[in-house]
């Protein structure tokens, strides 16, 4: 597998982390090996997440004065998807999605573009299954792929399969670039089947991401028994 | 308690000095737009709750 590109999916993540809109800006990043820079990414994950906390979590705290649509108002023109994202996790679950369900699809493809899914797993699990392909397919046109690739290890297989089909070519190969765990890697082409799976390949050739095909192609032949 | 700014992490130890400053320098940048974001939102937040209300959310927020 090239390090090369491991490095660059990395690269590509922390951009999209330290809100870094060109990823060729971080390019001399590529060179360090990729669990250099997967550590620090995941150390300015935690020190985001964790910097304000106890006024956050008041803030959260405090949402439980409020309706949920006041709330859903509040949000999507006050807060913004950054400080939303932040506190879903602080929310109780149910809190949490009831509010969501007030979102506008724009403004949910927003939110989900700033989260951590592994600090809201009981929320990002409980959203409808159509609400979640909708906002999919959002993310995929405003070129959230790196985001899209921190989601795909919390959506059960039969959503997964529904967001694959929502995808174009293009935007699934770029979203299992950034896809992480070689299992849940082969549950996406598993879904592809080996008909796509090949237009695929073919197509990135024609359209600059044969590296990126190379790439995934290299981390399913890992997986692979 | 300090703050995380004090608590930036090391830069990968294979970047050059430039290069971790660089990326240091990056993530105080993301930290502090964060936290301009925090304290905007939660002044804009007010204008949109109910006016009954919005005493109750202040002593709960602690502002």
């Amino acid at each position: 597998m090239s390090r090369k590109s491991e490095s660059r999916a990395e690269t590509a993540k922390l951009a999209r982390l330290l809100g870094v809109s060109d990823p060729q800006a971080l390019a001399f990043l590529e060179k360090a090996p990729a669990a250099e820079l997967r550590e620090y990414r995941e150390a300015i994950t935690d020190l985001l997440y964790d910097d304000d906390q106890e006024l956050l979590q008041r803030a959260a705290d405090a949402a439980r004065l409020l309706p949920a649509r006041t709330l859903a108002a509040i949000g999507e023109s006050a807060l913004g998807p950054l400080i939303c994202a932040r506190l879903t996790g602080l929310l109780e679950p149910s809190r949490a999605v009831e509010i969501s369900n007030h979102f506008s699809i724009d403004f949910l493809a927003q939110l989900a573009a700033e989260l951590d899914p592994r600090r809201a797993v009981a929320v990002v699990t409980a959203i409808a299954t159509d609400t979640v392909v909708a906002v999919c397919a959002v993310m995929a046109t405003s070129g959230e792929h790196v985001a899209m690739g921190r989601f795909v290890a919390h959506l059960d297989d039969h959503t997964l399969g529904l967001c694959v089909g929502a995808l174009s070519d293009e935007d699934l190969l770029r979203v299992a670039f950034v896809t992480e765990g070689e299992e849940r890697l082969s549950s996406i082409f598993e879904t592809v089947g080996a008909e796509r799976a090949a237009r695929i390949v073919e197509a990135a050739k024609r359209n600059g991401l044969a590296e990126e095909a190379k790439h995934v192609t290299e981390r399913l032949a890992v997986g692979k028994p | 308690m300090p703050r995380p700014t004090d608590q930036l992490p090391s830069p990968p130890p294979s970047l050059s000095a430039a290069h971790g400053a660089e990326l240091t320098a990056l993530t105080e940048q993301a930290l502090r737009r964060q936290r301009r974001a925090l304290a905007l939102a939660l002044d804009a937040a007010f204008d949109h709750i109910p006016r009954l209300l919005r005493g109750a959310v202040r002593r709960a927020l602690g502002t």
